[in-house]
């Protein structure tokens, strides 16, 4: 039998009160927006004949705050004469409070706290609202669900007193979601939640595209018995992957018609990749066999569907690389992280995903269609390797950051992104073979709607924009308007549980893990970068040469070709047609180019001219096929593509001498 | 720039201008309504000519006071100084048979310039929630019932203020200005006669301090029990007022003034005087209708002596002890362009002088300019009020009692009856006749 003579009175219930919500009379700072509260009453007993004592357990969700001794006109007088209330017989301590409390549930008096019911008949007006002492609130949230693991994230926001823990099994299982703005302690949430996984020897999964658990590698030392391993993308080909070149042409450019596509088929299994052979590498012997192919086609008419596929797998080669080089000049800066090449997650899967091992995928460096299109390829492999009952990996968590890039809405007009799909398909199914997800963005309002609203557990952070706030209500079906007008007012790791993982709705506050805290991948200080900054070593060259391209503009023109000059040819008043523009030059120059298999480092060692180091091994025939629109869609700068103009315009002229 | 016309800000206002405020007109119709016709024409002139003569004879005769209207001197000179305010509230309980009473008073204790916690205090006086007589138990407060219930509950209510305030003077901090909300001193010879019961024991001990209550024989009744708190009240030695907003008929104090006015140099003399007193009188002119039109923001009348248990009126059986009342001194004050004057009550002149609690009063309501009430009192009077919610309870819980004994009985017509007392009208639509009748 619970003894209540502890459990200190703090209101009293007026009003018309429900089975849902009550109000009450709260004493001066007796409760704070939060906290739970319980009332005492009788209801009828399961037959009917009499009446049997329990308490009812509610959250204050609001409180409002008003002053009935103190009229506006009071006040309108005071600022007037610039009195203080103080000075005057005006009465600022009679604050009313009135609280909205939203009820849980009820338990037995006589019985244990941890089975919770719902309340079938209302609270007694006038009864008397108890705050309870930590121990009792204790014992209703350790009900939990019974037999789940707890994971402990925090304390009750208004009881620092009462840890709060979440069901493992929900959270590893049915997926959560933790959404918050920058700075709202999303990371810090998730962090909490995957080192109490850690604690278990769940295998968890990280795709972190902007480094921000790179950390956890570093402090792997506070983590016995457990490997933390730094990874970056590696698709990797083995016998029964090759397809992959197929996804990536299709998910990295317009896509292959039919015809294209069989000469695709062809070309693949014409070309068998060596066993862990890079995807990057086996593009580029499968652009060398396509050119031998070109190069012998009996039938012309097959030669410009060779070239299209040439040109697609030459898009996908040049992204790669380019992203590659990126990703490795990033790993670079953090040369104390050692980073590992992903295995072949198709391959050896095992590699990523095993029990006591944390896989962080380090994305940072790869675009958004790159990041999206590696997560698809580990994901649905992972998954297909739990969906065919293997058994050769376990199950496992996959922690999403920057969700909205790898599940973005209907409304950003990426239907397209690769990952969609295969994450669609892990949130409906993933449930059946134990492949859960955590998805955390700063703004849900551009998450995908369908597959956000899957997860069956919502942990809210501070959310200042409208529309992020909208979402969240939209999906979130137990989300109380009061509580989400408390979103943006949230401090840093401050928010609501809710769903299947809490038993109830509840207002936390996340314990932040310092020791975990990494320094070293702080903030940037680039006030500090810019107050610092100096010219490099060349930049007087630049300026110099750009003063004599100045001054040699300023001489006169040479006479136009078939232009006379001299008495008697004066020029007229007509002013002379304009220089053509870029796209008319490189309309008339590529012309030259179009069959031309040379990689475009031997025309810079032709010239002199250095262009683009990273494309030197691309073909001059892939670039002067195309439009000076076209040409954008290579992911060349308008730089880079006057730069490509002034390249080919040197070697025509190199021609002509 | 203030323009001429700008209460408050210029000069002051002349009697037409004030007749013209639209918060005076609503008195003006309410008091011409209710006269012929002709006499409702030349009301407003009436009044306008009265007001003019009246402030004309009071002004020269030095009757009429000003005070300066200054916020931070008022509240410096106030700081530190404790401010009592005392008020009842009564609940509005339908009686069905018995007679219930509830009602309570409630302090407002507060020192102006003070921090911290102790700087004001609310406290609940007195609470008397009983019959007014009851043959069955002990919960009476009066020995037996009187043939108008309503006489008794006002002389339990002007009992329990008084006590309540005699009851403030003891708390801790002692107030240095204790303020009332309603006539000081109130006529008592309706309350007085032999007929009318006796405080029983219960109403004696929540009514009078320890050593009081154990009374006997006439000692007992209201008139000797309102007379020892009223001199308990004014022997306190402590800045006693109370405060009337409310407009009432009486007359009492322009008539006490006018004949005053006979004997004086500014008086055409007394055969006019009684002519002025006899248009007041003709047109049912009241204090605070004529007042309002006489003075001005801070302007105040020399507070004058009223005798509100006149000889005339006392009962034999009580003569003596009515002739031992106080005799409270009256006087309007104008605290607002807009708003009617107030009537303020003392005992005598208190230790602080008429002007400075004067001066506190108009401050106070300067407070609410618009309300024009003291803020203090208002507070108080929030405070004690007994709530709507409070109320429907109660007559919920009566009615439904009621109605339930009714059904028990069985018998339609004591079915009918309960209905009838509970609708209060025969008419209510309870009781509509339809085809089938």
């Amino acid at each position: 039998m619970n003894d209540n003579s502890n459990w200190t009175p703090i209101g009293t219930v007026v009003g018309n009160a429900t089975t849902s919500e009550f109000t009450f009379i709260l004493k001066s700072f007796k409760s704070r927006v939060g906290d739970l509260v319980a009332v005492r009453m009788e209801v009828p007993d399961e037959a009917r004949t009499g009446t049997q004592g329990i308490y009812v357990w509610g959250r204050v969700i609001s409180i409002n705050r008003y002053n009935p001794f103190f009229p506006y006109e009071a006040a309108q007088e005071l600022s007037r004469e610039g009195l203080s209330l103080r000075d005057t017989i005006l009465s600022d301590s009679r604050d009313q409070l009135e609280a909205g409390v939203l009820i849980l549930g009820c338990t037995p008096v006589n019985g244990s706290f941890k089975s919770l019911h719902p309340l079938t008949y209302p609270v007694q007006p006038a009864a008397e609202v108890l705050y309870p002492p930590a121990a009792a609130i204790r014992e209703l949230l350790a009900g939990g669900i019974p037999g789940h693991t707890p994971l402990h994230i925090g304390t009750l926001l208004a009881r620092p007193d009462v840890d709060i823990a979440i069901s493992a099994d929900r959270v590893v299982a049915r997926h959560l979601a933790i959404l918050a703005m920058t700075g709202g302690g999303k990371t810090v949430a998730a962090r909490r939640i995957l080192r109490e996984l850690i604690e278990r020897g769940y295998p968890l999964l990280i795709l972190d595209p902007h480094g921000d658990y790179l950390g956890l590698r570093q402090k792997r030392e506070l983590f016995k018995d457990t490997t933390v391993q730094l990874l970056y993308p590696h698709i990797a080909m083995t016998e029964q992957n090759r397809h992959i070149v197929e996804i990536l042409i299709n998910k990295m450019t317009e896509g292959l018609t039919e015809p294209q596509k069989e000469v695709l088929a062809e070309l693949l299994s014409g070309v068998d990749p060596v066993d862990g052979e890079s995807v990057l590498r086996y593009i580029k012997r499968l652009q060398e066999a396509l050119g031998r192919k070109t190069g012998q086609a009996g039938d012309k008419r097959k030669l410009p569907t060779l070239a299209v596929c040439r040109r697609q797998l030459g898009a996908v080669e040049n992204r790669l690389e380019r992203m590659e080089w990126t990703n490795e000049r990033m790993r670079q800066r953090l040369k104390q992280l050692h980073f590992e090449q992903m295995s072949d997650p198709q391959g050896r899967p095992e590699a990523i995903v095993a029990p006591k091992t944390v896989s962080i995928l380090y994305l940072g460096g790869y675009d958004h269609l790159t990041q999206t299109t590696i997560a698809s390829i580990l994901l649905e492999a992972l998954y297909e390797h739990r969906a065919d009952l293997s058994n050769r990996i376990p199950p496992f968590l996959a922690v999403i950051e920057e969700a909205h890039t790898f599940i973005p809405s209907s409304r950003e007009g990426k239907a397209d992104v690769p990952s969609l799909e295969t994450i669609r398909k892990l949130i409906t199914e993933g449930r059946k073979f134990g492949t859960g997800l955590v998805l955390v963005s700063q703004r849900p309002s551009r998450v995908d709607e369908t597959i956000l609203s899957q997860c069956n557990s919502f942990l809210i952070l501070r959310l200042v924009n409208p529309r992020d706030q909208n979402f969240v209500k939209q999906i979130m079906e137990n989300l109380s308007e009061q509580d989400a007008r408390m979103l943006p007012g949230f401090g840093p790791g401050q928010g609501i549980i809710s769903g299947q993982a809490v038993r109830f709705p509840l207002l936390v506050r996340i314990r932040m893990d310092e020791d975990l805290i990494y320094s070293d991948l702080g903030d940037e200080n680039f006030l500090e970068q810019a107050a610092r900054w100096r010219p490099d070593a060349h930049a007087p060259v630049r300026a110099r040469v750009a003063d004599k391209v100045e001054q040699s503009a300023a001489l006169p023109a040479r006479r136009p070709k078939g232009q006379k000059t001299g008495p008697g040819h004066e020029p007229t008043s007509q002013s002379p047609a304009p220089p053509p523009g870029e796209p008319e030059r490189w309309e008339s120059v590529r012309r030259q180019f179009i069959t031309d298999l040379r990689a475009l480092g031997e025309l810079e060692a032709r010239t002199g001219r250095v262009w683009d180091k990273s494309r030197r091994k691309d073909k001059v025939s892939d670039y002067a096929g195309r439009s000076w629109d076209q040409l954008k869609g290579t992911g060349l700068s308008p730089a880079r593509q006057k730069g490509l103009l002034a390249l080919l315009e040197a070697v025509a002229g190199l021609k002509r001498e | 720039m203030a323009t001429v016309n700008e209460p408050g800000k210029g000069r002051k206002l002349t009697v037409k201008e004030r007749l013209r405020a639209p918060h005076l007109l609503t008195e003006l119709v309410k008091v011409s309504l209710t006269q012929s016709s002709t006499t409702q024409m030349q009301f407003l002139q009436v009044l306008e000519g009265l007001a003019g003569t009246i402030r004309d004879m009071l002004e020269n005769a030095g009757l009429i006071e000003t005070v300066e209207i200054n916020h931070q001197k008022l509240w410096a000179e106030m700081a530190g100084k404790v401010v009592s305010f005392v008020d009842g509230g009564m609940a509005n309980v339908t009686s069905l048979g018995a007679e219930p009473l509830a009602v309570r008073v409630g302090s407002y204790t507060v020192t102006p310039g003070a921090t911290g916690a102790n700087r004001e205090t609310f406290r609940m006086e007195k609470q008397l929630v009983a019959e007014l007589f009851d043959t069955t138990s002990s919960q009476e407060v009066y020995e037996h019932l009187f043939e108008d219930p309503s006489k008794l509950r006002d002389a339990a209510r002007f009992c329990l203020e008084v006590s309540a305030a005699c009851q403030t003077l003891n708390r801790s901090p002692k107030p240095e200005f204790l303020f009332l909300h309603g006539a000081l001193v109130n006529p008592v010879s309706a309350y007085a006669d032999s007929d009318f019961p006796p405080f029983s024991t219960r109403g004696l001990e929540i009514l009078l301090p320890p050593g009081e209550r154990d009374r006997s024989g006439r000692e007992r009744e209201f008139v000797f029990v309102y007379l020892y708190l009223l001199n308990t009240l004014q022997q306190s030695q402590v800045n006693v007022a109370s405060v009337v907003e409310r407009a009432s008929f009486s007359s009492l104090v322009s008539r006490t003034w006018l004949d005053w006015l006979k004997g004086q140099s500014v008086s055409p003399g007394a055969r006019d005087m009684e002519k002025i007193k006899q248009r007041l009188s003709d047109y049912r002119i009241s204090d605070s209708l004529l007042f309002h039109a006489i003075l001005n923001e801070g302007e105040y009348l020399r507070p004058v002596e009223v005798d509100r248990n006149v000889a005339a009126k006392r009962p034999q059986y009580s003569y003596d002890v009515i002739g031992r009342y106080p005799r409270p001194m009256v006087t309007y004050v104008g605290v607002g362009p807009f708003a009617q004057p107030l009537r303020v009550e003392f005992f005598e002149e208190p230790p602080a002088g008429y002007e400075t609690c004067i001066r506190l009063v108009i401050h106070s309501c300067r407070l609410m300019p618009n309300y024009a009430f003291p803020a203090g009192l208002d507070i108080v009077d929030k405070f004690a009020k007994v709530p709507a919610w409070m109320n429907r309870p109660i007559n919920s819980t009566l009615a439904v009692q009621l109605l339930k004994r009714a059904m028990e009985s069985g018998n339609p017509k004591m079915i009918e009856a309960a209905k009838r007392m509970l609708c209060g009208t025969k008419r209510d639509w309870l009781f509509r006749p339809d085809s089938t009748h």
